[in-house]
């Protein structure tokens, strides 16, 4: 069964100018406890990605953000979704969701 | 009846309720089988609506229909290929958006569909309200309300099959625009796919959104198609422009479309009360804090521990009287009557087949027991928790904190344990669990334990037992650290991402399931081997080399197998137990560890106390096993409350047997008189060394046969190098 070379999940996908925002983005494990984000950004390997946008995590999805770190917990679309560190740090939010 | 049978697979995402709907409509009407090519069970059934047939299939948790994990690849690909009549696509109704997110995609590759919206009962609770009609009516798919833990909504989910089944004319594909930019490149790659016969591989868009996508499997189905083989490197070439022009991966682009339709659709058809903080998130305010979190986890892991230590012995008992009192004696009464007793035959049957059958079937109570409890802990919710406290700690080893079920699996026999890897994303996290998780003190090891502490431990039993599950796990712990600092220095374990389901409570059918799925694993995979092995070792010790015995009366030092044995003893000597009962006991063990103890009583030449009993009538025998079942079962609610107590792995101490005798002797042989230090290094061996052949073969099945090369020649080695630090050190503190 184990064919696919070891993957590294850290090859960040390039680009990235696309996107102007107003103000600063942060990644997710910089925001505070409550606080309700929008996710501007995901980079991260291909696995990585493919988790995150299987359950809604994907640019312009609202992020209700229950702990940041330690492992994070937010609510996405009424669902908890549980993300350690690694994977905080390659999703890029910014404030001002009402 | 000339109704052909229609095919309906169950798709749905991971804790959406799929495989609790598939047992609702399918009852008891199913089989199990592998997926083609796979190890992973294919779970397929039937039930019928009126007059027609359906066949039903369970296909494994997918997000959509891009495939990365081996999971999700088979549900996919079912789905790409086989193109069953109906798919009903479960969605969790207070999760919409995930949901209807594959609803899309599999509309997009033009497969009819049936939704069912389940766990409506949650939603209502929650107070989010889901207007049905209307989504149907803009899906332009039926969609049928259930609760499939209750069966609510099951008949009319059966009728709408039924009804979706007889449409003849295939469902238009639903076609979203993806956005100017990304349309360009899509109608491109469209039109150079229907130049191409791909009439079997779904509608051409969608062909065309696979590739862009980078799915595996359909890039390489392209490449097989006449014409095809540019059209794959035309589509990376696609991606990578996608990827220059927007900043993202095509996937993450079509992920954010999709979903950014998806939750328009979600808006417009639910009215609901916003996120509110539940009960659930109040319970993790606690399971997972940083604080609270890891003690909690391990009361809980202590609890399922003692659970299966205590309150499954009475059955471990119960099963291993009956094989080797009134099951051994019925086979004897019946070789006489066929008058075979007496020679090789009753001999094959006694020490070989019903050797092997007792040591399958006696671990059954124990891996019941503790999978029992996994079971409970996984359909609670509390199992992704674990995971979740675990991460962190398990990272620093090298393993994501998902590889945590696998390992807790363990405990109890390593061969479902190696299967349970598969819920692991990455392939380097899979192998690396399946490396570490063998040293997971599996339940068939403790009866060596229990033997040889009894003999040179006596009064600190239970500390020394649980003194060599440390010692495992700090061996995989260290190993962890070695390998993913070395030979898996190049990759990380995959990012932590799950899931948090909501706390609910268990439901019988879903462990029940669960339980004797993981069980049935051990019976059939460790079962067969063992069972064949007890059997080739049966033989091996019936053929004569020396001492002119004959055909199954032969002394076992005059065997085949004596002579192996013999010729592998010197190897143990630095470790103190070089004698060739010793290395022959390592011989079986090798095969299965649930034979050691039971080689040791053969090879010492001592009959063990339980064996020849009076032969009753079946009448008595029945009941005696009838009364033992129900005393059994009096000592397990008795032990119950022990679980919360502190005396961990209370074994008794027995007077001392002939075999103990025996093993005292041999072992104080073996080492100059440091029996006590032998025995420890021989535990130590036995810990650490391959656990049986099944699981060699679960493994090399799993991660191929060089990396199983790689697993028993290292466990080989690090059992042999532990045992010798074992037997020196404790020599010098003076044992």
């Amino acid at each position: 069964m184990l064919k696919e070379p070891f993957a590294s999940d850290r090859a960040p996908i390039h680009g990235g100018d696309a996107m102007q925002n107003t103000s600063p983005a942060r990644t997710l494990d910089q925001v505070q406890r409550g606080e309700r984000v929008k996710v501007v950004r995901v980079s991260g390997g291909r696995r990585l990605v493919h988790r995150l946008s299987g359950l809604g995590i994907v640019p312009g999805a609202v992020l209700t953000v229950l702990r940041p770190r330690g492992p994070g917990l937010v609510s996405v679309n009424g669902t908890r979704v549980a993300i350690g560190r690694q994977a905080a740090c390659v999703i890029e939010v910014q404030e001002g969701v009402g | 009846m000339t109704v052909k049978t229609a095919r309906v697979a169950i798709a749905g995402c991971p804790n959406g309720g799929k495989t609790t709907l598939f047992n609702r409509l399918t009852g008891s009407r199913q089989t199990v089988g592998n997926w083609p090519g796979q190890t992973v069970e294919r779970h397929a059934g039937s039930f019928t609506v009126g007059e027609r047939g359906f066949e039903a299939i369970d296909l494994p948790g997918m997000y959509g229909l891009v495939a990365v994990s081996a999971e999700e690849a088979i549900a996919s690909r079912y789905l790409t290929d086989e193109r069953p009549e109906v798919v009903v696509t479960v969605v969790d109704s207070t999760n919409l958006g995930t949901g209807l997110h594959l609803v899309t995609q599999l509309a997009e590759a033009g497969l009819r569909q049936v939704v069912a919206l389940n766990m409506w009962d949650v939603a209502l609770r929650r107070e989010i309200d889901i207007d049905v009609a209307a989504l149907s009516s803009i899906l332009g798919i039926r969609v049928v309300p259930t609760v499939a833990r209750r069966g609510d909504g099951i008949d009319e989910l059966e009728r709408a099959v039924a009804e979706a089944a007889v449409e003849t004319r295939p469902p238009p594909p639903l076609l979203l625009d993806y956005g100017p930019e990304l349309e360009q490149h899509l109608d491109l790659l469209t039109e150079s796919v229907r130049g191409l016969d791909t009439e079997h591989l779904g509608p051409e868009r969608w062909v065309a959104l696979q590739l862009l996508a980078g799915d595996e499997y359909m890039t390489r189905a392209i490449a097989g198609v006449e014409g095809g083989a540019g059209l794959a490197d035309t589509a990376r070439q696609t991606a990578d422009a996608v990827t220059t022009g927007t900043g993202f991966g095509p996937e993450l682009v079509l992920a954010e479309r999709r979903f950014e339709s998806v939750n328009a659709v979600a808006d417009r058809v639910t009215r609901h009360p916003g996120d509110r903080a539940t009960w659930s998130d109040r319970i993790d305010k606690v399971l997972l804090n940083r604080w609270l979190g890891l003690p909690v986890f391990l009361v809980v892991m202590w609890i399922v521990l003692r659970f299966t230590a205590d309150v499954t012995a009475p059955y471990l008992d119960w099963v291993d009287a009956t094989i080797s009192g009134p099951v051994a004696a019925w086979a004897v009464a019946m070789l006489a009557a066929l008058s075979l007793d007496g020679g090789w035959v009753e001999s094959l049957v006694v020490d070989g087949v019903l050797a092997g059958v007792g040591g399958v079937l006696v671990f059954v109570p124990v891996l019941f027991g503790l999978y029992l409890m996994l079971a409970i802990l996984e359909d609670t919710g509390y199992m992704a928790r674990a995971a979740a406290v675990m991460d962190r700690a398990m990272r620093a080893v090298g393993i994501p904190g998902k590889a945590f079920l696998p390992m807790m699996v363990g405990f109890g026999c390593t061969v479902p344990a190696i299967y349970a890897t598969r819920s692991l994303e990455s392939s380097r996290d899979r192998l690396l669990t399946g490396l570490l998780t063998p040293f997971m003190s599996c339940g068939a090891r403790l009866p060596v334990y229990v033997l040889l502490t009894g003999v040179f431990f006596a009064g600190s039993t239970g500390s020394v037992v649980f003194g060599l599950y440390l010692l495992g796990i700090a061996v995989a712990v260290l190993l962890g650290l070695i390998l993913s600092r070395t030979v898996l220095r190049e990759s990380e374990p995959s990012a932590f991402v799950m899931v948090m389901p909501e706390f609910r409570l268990p439901n019988l059918r879903t462990v029940w399931a669960l339980m004797s799925q993981r069980t049935w694993a051990f019976i059939k995979g460790a079962g067969t081997v063992i069972l064949l092995a007890s059997m080739a070792v049966w033989l091996l010790l019936s053929v004569p080399v020396t001492g002119g015995g004959s055909f199954a009366d032969t002394e076992p030092e005059d065997s085949v197998f004596g002579a192996v044995s013999q010729g592998m003893a010197p190897i143990y000597e630095p470790a103190g137990f070089g004698e060739w009962e010793q290395s022959g006991a390592l011989i079986t063990g090798f095969v299965a560890k649930e034979v050691v103890v039971s080689t040791m009583a053969q090879l010492y030449s001592v009959e063990q106390a339980e064996e020849a009993e009076e032969p009753g009538t079946v009448l008595e025998d029945l009941a005696g096993i009838g009364t033992g079942f129900l005393e059994a079962t009096r000592d397990t609610f008795l032990a119950i409350p022990g679980v919360i107590g502190l005396d961990f792995f209370d074994l008794e101490d027995e007077s001392t047997t002939d075999l103990q005798e025996a093993i005292r002797t041999s072992f104080e042989e073996s080492s100059d008189g440091h029996g006590s230090a032998a025995a420890l290094a021989f535990m130590v061996f036995v810990l650490l060394y391959t656990p049986c052949m099944a699981a060699v073969a679960a493994f090399r099945q799993e991660f191929g046969t060089t990396w199983m090369w790689v697993s028993v020649i290292g466990q080989f080695a690090i059992a042999w190098i532990g045992a010798l630090v074992a037997f020196q050190a404790s020599r010098m503190i003076g044992l």
